[in-house]
């Protein structure tokens, strides 16, 4: 895994500076910091900082094809890179490396931009065709690996990181109130929106190429799911069987791909606990696992995972996370989200990233992403309901259904009814396409109350909602309705949160790259076309996953309850004495100056958390907390400053130079 | 107000047979009730009455194939 980025003239003006390309280098040592290197001409600029995992000693970039006349600087992994350099060199092609990055440049030559409906993998990359006089970023189908750009008057810069882009003093560094107003409402900005102006993310599935100062973009891949059909006729049985053998296909690829060992996180969850239980039973790798624990029970799985260790036989380390943690840990958590976030849920993360690091590790295979290709989020399971209470509001009976999907209401029935009406009392039209995502839309929404007035009204002037809505594809009205909150789920939160602030962000801070088998492209495939009962069956989540796996995992695993992934939120601030940084950013003055936030409501909002030591608050006042702290460190790190102290931000040695400015 | 989808016997089965798989004590309490309820209109595309969501019909997978077997008109 490694950081890019880049510099493109889009005028007759000088090379690009190399002193700026060599801060946006810099600015990604954490993402590679085995070695850096750069290619620079009159029109182009290319930067790379690596994470050496595949061909250790002749990997190094950018990289050129045999003549020279197509560079590329790339992040991430193909998996299926052998098959392709075999393909490839049947077709003619002759390789000088064992590396993945040589086939995409051969794959370029052969196949043009078509190249990238072949890649099995993750990645960012930027690619310059020097006969074209173009340049082609892409990014991996569902946007495991980030990729941002930007225009000035005169050049457009590239990197995977926006800090990187920021080394330009010319590009605004300000926020863009729609930007904000899509994380204040899907937790996520949705690509190509970020939350500063003029700063864009390539979308997943998506090319871009840029020409004569021209951005071009063009989907190559898109999330899809089969119509609607009147009878659905797979088997369990054989879909449970094809399950596994995907699931199988896809870990060991990910586990052994790669020159350097490979790790696993394990959560006490069903995913990485599967995950796990492959590379023990299917691959000669030895078995090196590494989980969070809390201090706090309330969030704690460690009998789980210990569980599982002991089964598995695994090698294991945890990291044991107090609030107090975290709330230090926190800004530097936001310096790697570069955008606010709602939950602490990173900060855990990072500090487990940096155990893999400091036990030598530099990759960990994990389970994200099965949550939402086989629907084991509660949000899925809360539509399933609502749709079955909105097929018949006026029942007397169906309310009760509440107890099913919240069984901790069996300790007080009574609140039970009252419960499901205020659940059920907005959103129930089941045509609405935002059906399944309106409760929590609506919920989070509600940050939207202690925002400063002024600001607010510019927020106003965006329905961010109908914005999404519109851009839904012609083919969703045909899906059943599960697929449409599938649908929903991966557009807007698992890039731009799930993948980008908890998952790439919380492992490069620590320069770990993370692999996701449930990710895989075929894998993917193979879910959407299931049908939906075998993902959520009545109100079992993941049902199939549990039927093909029911041999390697332990029961009481396998059917506990959904324990969502969570940390200590208000509580990481407020857990006793007041912490500094909470105090310099919170202040009225600060607040005002940035003027994001109502500094009144603010203040009522931080004397109740003092009050109550954090604890016990309620689920808004904990996610308005964490908006304000996240918010406010944005504005510091990248709007009133650009950094941070004690970061390293020289280029990583040793740099690879090719400049044909200089020769 | 039910939508009637033509169902053969046999995915009727499989499909109640699936479902078992996983809640084995089917409609052991009304919360359970419910949730037969549930997969069933969600499988078979049917609105159930407040009066046919009871333990007669859906308390037991014998009780719910019968009941669905009468409602979608197989034999």
């Amino acid at each position: 895994m490694c950081g890019i980025c880049g510099i493109i003239n889009t005028r007759k003006a000088p090379p690009a500076d190399l002193q700026l390309l060599l801060k946006m280098i810099g600015r990604l040592r954490h993402r590679g910091p085995d070695s850096s290197g750069y290619y620079r001409d009159r029109e182009v600029a290319l930067g790379h900082t690596r994470l050496a995992i595949i061909d250790l000693d002749a990997g190094t970039q950018p990289l050129a094809n045999e003549d020279d006349t197509i560079w590329i600087t790339f992040n991430g992994e193909i998996f299926n890179y052998l098959e392709l350099a075999l393909e490839l060199t049947k077709s003619g092609h002759r390789f000088k490396t064992k590396s993945d990055t040589e086939v995409i440049i051969h794959a370029y030559e052969e196949w043009g931009t078509g190249c990238f409906e072949r890649f099995n993998g993750q990645w960012a990359l930027a690619l310059w065709d020097t006969k074209k006089k173009e340049v082609i970023l892409s990014r991996d189908r569902l946007g495991i690996r980030p990729l941002y750009y930007t225009n000035t008057s005169d050049k457009i810069l590239f990197a995977s990181e926006i800090k990187s882009l920021f080394s330009d003093n010319t590009v605004e560094r300000d926020f863009d109130p729609a930007g904000l107003s899509e994380i204040f409402t899907f937790w996520s900005p949705i690509a190509p929106k970020t939350a500063f102006k003029n700063i864009q993310e390539l979308r997943p599935g998506h090319f871009a190429i840029i020409k004569n100062g021209k951005i071009e973009k063009r989907a190559y891949w898109s999330i899809d799911f089969p119509s609607s059909t009147p009878q659905r006729t797979s088997s369990e049985d054989e879909n449970a069987e094809a399950l596994r053998q995907s699931l199988i296909q896809a870990s060991k690829l990910r586990f052994t791909r790669s020159d350097v060992p490979v790790g696993a996180y394990l959560s006490g969850g069903i995913d990485s606990s599967i995950t796990s239980s492959i590379v023990s039973k299917y691959t000669q790798s030895s078995l090196k696992t590494f989980s969070i624990r809390f201090a706090d029970a309330e969030f704690d799985e460690g009998l789980f995972q210990q569980e599982m260790v002991q089964r598995l036989g695994a090698d294991h380390r945890d990291v044991k996370v107090t609030p107090k943690a975290i709330g230090d840990i926190f800004p530097k958590v936001i310096w790697h989200t570069e955008r606010p976030i709602l939950r602490t849920a990173p900060a855990p993360l990072f500090l487990l990233s940096r155990l893999v690091r400091e036990s030598g590790y530099k990759v960990v295979v994990t389970g994200e992403g099965a949550d939402e290709m086989l629907a084991g989020y509660d949000i899925f399971r809360e539509a399933q309901v609502r749709h079955f209470l909105s097929r018949n509001p006026d029942s007397k009976k169906r309310g009760d259904i509440i107890l099913r999907l919240y069984p901790w209401l069996q300790r007080s029935p009574g609140k039970a009814p009252a419960f499901a009406r205020a659940f059920f009392a907005k959103g129930l039209d089941p045509l609405d396409p935002g059906f399944s995502h309106r409760p929590r839309w609506d919920s989070t929404s509600s940050i939207h109350m202690i925002l400063d007035p002024d600001f607010k009204k510019e927020l106003a002037k965006t329905d961010v909602v109908e914005g999404f809505l519109e851009k839904i594809p012609d083919s969703f009205k045909a899906w059943e309705p599960l697929c449409k909150a599938q649908w929903l789920e991966m557009v807007s939160l698992l890039s731009g949160y799930i993948l980008s602030a908890q998952g790439d962000r919380m492992l490069m801070a620590n320069s770990v790259e993370g692999r996701f088998p449930f990710l895989d492209c075929d894998f993917v495939n193979f879910a959407n076309n299931l049908p939906p009962r075998h993902k959520l069956l009545g109100l079992d989540e993941k049902h199939l996953l549990k039927i093909a796996f029911n041999d390697l995992i332990p029961s009481n695993i396998l059917r506990r309850p959904k324990q969502p992934y969570r940390a200590p939120d208000a509580a990481s601030f407020f857990y006793g004495e007041k912490i500094e940084w909470v105090e310099e950013i919170t202040n009225k003055t600060y607040l005002a100056n940035a003027g994001i936030f109502n500094p009144k409501a603010v203040s009522h909002l931080f004397d109740k958390a003092y009050k109550v030591k954090g604890q016990k608050m309620s689920n808004t006042d904990n996610m308005r907390i964490v908006a304000i702290l996240s918010t406010m460190l944005t504005y510091h790190h990248f709007i009133e400053a650009n950094g941070i102290e004690n970061i390293d931000e020289r280029p990583p040695e040793p740099i690879k130079i090719i400049d044909m400015v200089n020769n | 107000m039910y939508q009637i989808k033509k169902m053969t016997y046999q995915k009727i089965q499989e499909y109640l047979k699936e479902f078992s798989k996983t809640r084995p004590n089917a409609g052991k309490d009304k919360a359970a009730l419910l949730e037969v309820a549930l997969f069933i209109e969600d499988v078979f595309s049917l609105v159930l009455d407040d009066k046919d969501i009871c333990e007669e019909n859906l308390g037991t997978y014998e009780a719910a194939e019968i009941f669905l077997r009468k409602i979608l008109r197989e034999p």
